[in-house]
């Protein structure tokens, strides 16, 4: 009776499916799953920060990227800060770059004492500010990058310092705003002293720079709230009750007089700052990370955008009574199709976008951290898709090296791909058990 | 499936581990092997049905040998009448494999909830936004606050660990403690196919987790190296370990070749065959 020939050696198949299957949940890069991109428009000029640093033109055509080569497990993804002549960025490992604005060049570089950089710098006058997630606030002297004074928080921070005048406020995950001098970095305050001071409940981790308006720091925190602490006497005038944790830093609609804000369930609110009630309310239905964008549109009204990480990935508000201006949209990514390695098409899909939506002379940019492009480019009025920026194929295009690809959709990425394979190696395992192995011809 | 696989796999895992964090004194190394504990402990029925099967894998090693000695020459049979045993025995000879790949599902969400509860990254701490539990039922209010434990303290000794281990020696500490409980589970076979089957997985198991521990968090390999140990220790207490197993030897003597999953006996040189004189002339 004939049966069934696997070589024991096979049991390496369903051994290495199963823990291929095991990465292949993770990720298959080092930088998968780590951040979403950063993006910042100074006149008609757009700076991306993504994997890579580029210099992007109002048509999207690359300029120039930085570096040629990324170091080993370097990465850029806070949004750039701008000045006259220079561009400064901070590295994912550990490093701030200031580059020519021109040419991408690098015209100096700091290192902290390896520890991250999360978020973004600040540019004063003279000094640059940055802080890392060793809680360290440094100021860098803007024209060459050494330290001129650095200030150690209690905990991670991963917000961009926000800089008023000779203040410097910086929000941190060790539950606290700290103001500083920012020409020496003294400590003038923080909140809460102690931590009854912030009342019931205790303050929650602060991940976003706060917002000031009139003296008055806006600000989000994991701990289900909204918070105006008032920087004169370093009270909380009022705390605004949420479903779920507040990432975006909320902003200040001059023109309403609202303060507009979402939290991580997609509950999107206006609040009027003086009393806390609440001028109106919208569900996008998805979690909003991304500061909402305040616009005003051609006819006058005034707009709000707000990327949502769920689909319709985009939606856009009247700012004075959250009626909705344009219906929501879903962005597509463009991901290559692929099979055994060689790109054969391309699909689409709605994917989430926790980037921040920026403002660039009639167009909406969005940074996406799925797909092909980093940027899609839209009509500010119409929503449509104007252009996208895909920095990778741009590089290769203007022949300069980039090992970075967008995961591709396909036969060996498909997660139903991988169950089939951990699912086919099993049964070969049980029949292997079942039937024995063959030697020889049958008898 | 992501609702079903988050409702029931990673939200429990995520809320459990960061309220033992917070129970704990804000150890995440605590939290870990007390979590690693609990999940054995829901195993433990499983292992032990494991346990009894390789007990009787044992008991049927002297038949399985006769087995072998007289059906050498034919194969089919060999195969046919070992089968039959087994079945009569009740025995999976997979008893050594089977508990390790029950335990995949386990370890796919423990990955993704650990990397998630430690949250390096911006994108794992948003996403760890819609596990935690919010908020809890009254029967659960006496547990830490999660959202108040957040972000958790992940650094231990040299480690960080949402992070994979700097200096490597976690991945080798994980080669070895998997081979370990392998090879103390797994019975020696006589059958050469069992055995060939057994070795494969021995060696190839260990090394190719100890391989993939080198990219994952130094958590992930802190789980997988305690639940090996824990898994040691529950054999010992059920009096399954013996140096049989590890040396495949039939008095628990010491064996290079049953270390490594060979027979432990020399195999026979094949006979030489005598020359043939020249005829002279």
């Amino acid at each position: 009776m004939k049966t069934l020939s696997l070589s024991p050696r096979l049991f390496a198949i369903p051994v290495l499916s199963a823990l291929v299957f095991l990465t292949g949940c993770a990720g298959s890069s080092p930088l998968a799953g780590t951040s979403w991109p950063g993006v910042t428009v100074v006149d008609q000029d757009i700076y991306l920060a993504y994997h890579k640093v580029y210099a992007v033109d109002a048509d999207g055509k690359m300029k120039w990227v930085f570096p040629a080569t990324l170091a080993n497990g370097q990465a850029f993804y806070a949004p750039p800060a701008v000045s006259d002549d220079l561009i400064v960025v901070t590295d994912y490992v550990d490093t701030v770059f200031a580059l020519s604005r021109e040419t991408g060049q690098q015209v100096w570089l700091f290192k902290s004492d390896r520890s991250r950089f999360v978020g973004g710098a600040t540019l004063g006058d003279k000094l640059v500010y940055a802080a890392t997630v060793d809680g360290k606030v440094h100021a860098l002297n803007m024209n060459d990058g050494t330290q001129a004074w650095v200030f150690p928080a209690a905990g991670p921070i991963w917000g961009t310092p926000l800089l008023d005048g000779e203040t410097l406020y910086i929000a941190s995950l060790d539950r606290h705003i700290y103001a500083l001098d920012a020409a020496t970095g003294q400590l003038q305050w923080k909140f809460p002293e102690k931590p009854e001071d912030a009342g019931d409940p205790l303050m929650g981790p602060i991940v976003s720079a706060p917002t000031l308006h009139d003296g008055v720091l806006y600000f989000g925190s994991f701990n289900y709230h909204v918070y105006a602490l008032d920087t004169a006497t370093h009270q909380i005038l009022w705390k605004y009750d949420t479903t779920n944790w507040v990432w975006s830093s909320p902003v200040y609609d001059e023109a309403s007089n609202l303060l507009i804000g979402a939290d991580l369930d997609g509950n999107v609110f206006a609040l009027r700052p003086d009393d806390r009630s609440v001028a109106w309310k919208y569900d996008a239905a998805g979690p909003v990370v991304g500061a909402p964008l305040l616009a005003t549109r051609d006819d006058g009204t005034r707009v709000v955008y707000i990327s949502v990480g769920a689909e319709p990935n985009l939606v856009t508000l009247n700012a004075d009574d959250g009626s909705v201006a344009v219906p929501p949209v879903g962005v597509k990514a463009t991901f290559p199709i692929m099979f055994l390695f060689w790109e054969n098409g391309s699909s689409e899909r709605v994917v989430p976008m926790f980037a921040p939506p920026v403002a660039a002379d009639g167009l909406l940019l969005i940074g996406a951290h799925e797909g092909n492009a980093q940027i899609y480019a839209l009509d500010s009025k119409t929503l449509d898709k104007k252009w996208e920026f895909n920095g990778t194929k741009q590089e290769e295009a203007a022949k300069t090296a980039s090992p970075e690809a967008s995961k591709p959709e396909g036969l060996f990425s498909d997660p139903i791909f991988l169950y089939v394979l951990l699912g086919a190696s099993v049964l070969m395992l049980l029949v292997n058990f079942l039937t024995g192995r063959r030697k020889g011809g049958a008898k | 499936m992501d609702f079903i696989w988050n409702t029931f796999i990673m939200n429990p895992m995520i809320n459990v581990m960061i309220w033992l964090y917070g129970l704990l004194g804000h150890s995440f190394v605590l939290a870990l092997l007390i979590f690693t504990l609990i999940t054995r402990l829901i195993t433990w029925p499983l292992t032990l049905q494991q346990q009894k099967s390789s007990a009787a894998m044992t008991e049927l090693q002297p038949k399985l040998k006769e087995i072998q000695a007289k059906h050498k020459n034919d194969p089919e049979t060999l195969n046919r009448k070992t089968m039959e045993l087994y079945k009569e025995g009740g025995v999976n000879p997979l008893g050594g494999c089977l508990p390790m790949l029950i335990q995949f599902p386990i370890l796919i969400g423990l990955y993704q909830a650990l990397t998630q509860t430690l949250a390096a990254s911006p994108l794992e701490l948003m996403r760890l936004s819609q596990h935690i539990y919010h908020p809890v039922p009254a029967w659960l209010a006496w547990l830490p606050d999660a959202t108040a434990l957040i972000p958790l303290d992940s650094r231990f000794a040299w480690l960080n660990l949402g992070t994979p281990d700097p200096f490597y020696i976690l991945p080798v500490v994980v080669v070895i403690s998997t081979w370990l409980q392998n090879k103390l589970l797994t019975p020696p076979s006589a059958d050469p196919q069992q055995r060939a089957m057994g070795q494969t997985m021995q060696l190839t198991m260990p090394l190719m987790i100890g391989f993939f521990s080198l990219n994952f968090p130094s958590g992930l390999a802190i789980y997988w190296t305690v639940a090996n140990v824990i898994g040691i220790g529950q054999y010992i207490a059920m009096g399954r370990v013996g140096l049989k197993n590890l040396f495949g030897t039939d008095d628990g003597s010491f064996s290079w070749r049953g270390l490594i999953g060979l027979s432990p006996n020399q195999p026979e040189r094949p006979k030489s065959r005598p020359r043939k004189k020249k005829s002279s002339g």
